[in-house]
């Protein structure tokens, strides 16, 4: 794929192409310039200039029987209800011929994600940076937990940047297509999406009524890859990871997490319990309260970690 | 529901709180929980259907009430939950409010609306085929698609609304003695 960018070949297809372009002949589908950033295609608006980044949504074919995907409608309707300066802006859905199945959504655009960043060879200077990257980073999830919005699928690729003399001007989460909204009482949900080195213990313990509390967790182990330039926790599958949380963290116990250390027969593997390890000693570079917000937000029990309303209030992140 | 409008807004003098039990659910939302019925408040008039019958030339109150208490039969023969209808009538109220339906098509913009419902609230679902045959197979596979992505396009995609099941739900909640025929009673 990265070849045929370089070739100026447009990533729609010439079908998809031909959905758009009659009806929005503003459209004008940026080549080979500039990045291709996850799924979503640079485009520009013709009349105002204005570059827009276009993600198509395309229903699989054995489930094109049944209409409209449950994860389309859901992911769309969540889009259609965020705004907020730190949530990747919807512009707008494209209408297209009713017999056209794919859902075309119009973003504005922002240059790079974090993984990208954390790639280069002068990555974000977390000692300058980190503070207003959490503020803004918290800020957006502050706003989707407040109305009951779960992302579930926080990762560097997720989160959008752009600078301006070396200050963070923007910052965007993005990717809902995952996301969950969620109701009081709360049901059981799904724990088998996302990417599992940021998965939340509880989630990879497969408890199904979490909350609001696995963003956090993510973003915790966002905040610590920015420091160490390299994920937090690394491997393939649950077992490894949460084998890897431990061995940072240590095993839960029943005073840390009630009712779970004596239930899990996975956690009780673990014997002699392992013993948590100095988090000032594993990330010398960050300052005492940054360590604390920190292990707040690493905090194995979701009950007791950190909320992101809680955590914008955190003396690391007070001005 | 002004009174039920006051009870939220006015809490007695001495409160109980009514979450304390919920302690032991360990994973609940609870600590957004005033932040969020705030939240409902303020987007409870947003995806509100106006009164339209007036602009609807085939259909009238009538047939409406005939195609809900239908639904209500169909939602228990599915065992759906409660915030699924609610949320089915919601999308056929502001759909009707803005196109006009004939006779012979309520139904399937009902079994439309229910199928987005379905897909927005449920985890396991009733599938088109189900849904064609509740209603006697009068309706084909392509109206049905063809419909239910008319009415995705005119509702622009919105369908995190807030219905009154959410505060149903909390006002049961509030009512300290809980019984089962109450709750019923509230909700249909």
């Amino acid at each position: 794929m990265e070849e045929i960018v370089h070739l100026g070949i447009p990533f729609l297809t010439p079908d998809q192409w031909d959905v758009i372009t009659p009806a929005y002949k503003d459209f004008e589908l940026i080549r080979s310039e500039g990045p291709r950033f996850g799924d979503m295609f640079k485009c520009k608006l013709k009349s105002t200039k204005e570059v827009v980044a276009m993600k198509i949504l395309t229903i699989p074919e054995d489930q094109k029987s049944n209409g409209i995907p449950y994860s389309i409608l859901n992911h769309v309707s969540i889009l259609k209800t965020l705004n907020h300066p730190n949530i990747l802006k919807l512009h707008t859905v494209l209408r297209t011929d009713l017999d056209v199945e794919d859902v075309f959504l119009v973003f504005e655009y922002i240059d790079v994600s974090l993984k990208k960043f954390l790639a280069t060879p002068f990555p974000i200077d977390v000692i300058k940076l980190g503070k207003p990257f959490l503020r803004q980073a918290l800020s957006g999830l502050a706003y989707l937990h407040v109305q009951k919005i779960i992302h579930r699928n926080l990762k560097p690729n997720n989160i959008l940047l752009s600078f301006q003399n070396h200050e963070i001007s923007k910052l965007k989460l993005t990717d809902f297509g995952v996301a969950k909204s969620i109701e009081p009482p709360l049901s059981p949900y799904s724990i088998n999406m996302g990417n599992p080195c940021y998965k939340a213990p509880e989630l990879l313990l497969g408890f199904t009524n979490y909350s609001t509390a696995v963003d956090i967790w993510s973003m915790g182990c966002i905040f610590a890859e920015m420091i160490k330039l390299q994920p937090l926790f690394i491997g393939n599958d649950g077992p490894k990871i949460l084998t890897e949380i431990f061995c940072l963290l240590g095993t839960p116990t029943e005073e840390n997490w009630p009712g779970v250390a004596s239930l899990c027969s996975f956690i009780q593997a673990f014997d002699p319990p392992i013993k948590p390890k100095d988090l000032a000693a594993e990330f010398p570079k960050l300052e005492p309260d940054g360590l604390d917000l920190l292990s707040r937000m690493l905090c194995l029990c979701p009950n007791s970690r950190i909320s992101a309303v809680e955590a914008l209030e955190h003396p690391y992140l007070r001005p | 529901s002004k009174i039920a409008r006051r009870i939220l807004i006015e809490p007695e003098d001495q409160p109980v709180d009514m979450d304390a039990d919920d302690d032991t659910n360990n994973l609940s939302a609870d600590e957004y929980l005033d932040e969020l019925y705030n939240f409902y408040k303020l987007t409870e008039e947003e995806n509100r259907a106006s009164d339209y019958m007036e602009s609807q030339r085939e259909i009238n109150t009538k047939m409406r009430t005939i195609v809900v208490d239908w639904l209500v039969e169909v939602h228990r023969h599915f065992k759906l939950k409660t915030e699924t209808l609610f949320l089915n009538i919601n999308i056929i109220d502001r759909y009707l409010s803005l196109i006009n339906v004939p006779k012979k098509e309520l139904q399937l913009v009902a079994i439309c609306s229910m199928s987005l419902a379905c897909k927005y609230e449920e985890v396991s679902y009733p599938k088109v085929n189900d849904l064609l045959e509740i209603s006697d197979k009068f309706y084909n596979r392509r109206q049905f698609i063809s419909r239910e992505r008319d009415i995705v396009e005119k509702l622009q995609w919105n369908f995190t609304v807030t219905t009154p099941y959410v505060f149903l739900v909390r006002l049961i909640r509030a009512s300290i003695v809980q019984d089962k025929e109450m709750e019923n009673m509230a909700f249909y």
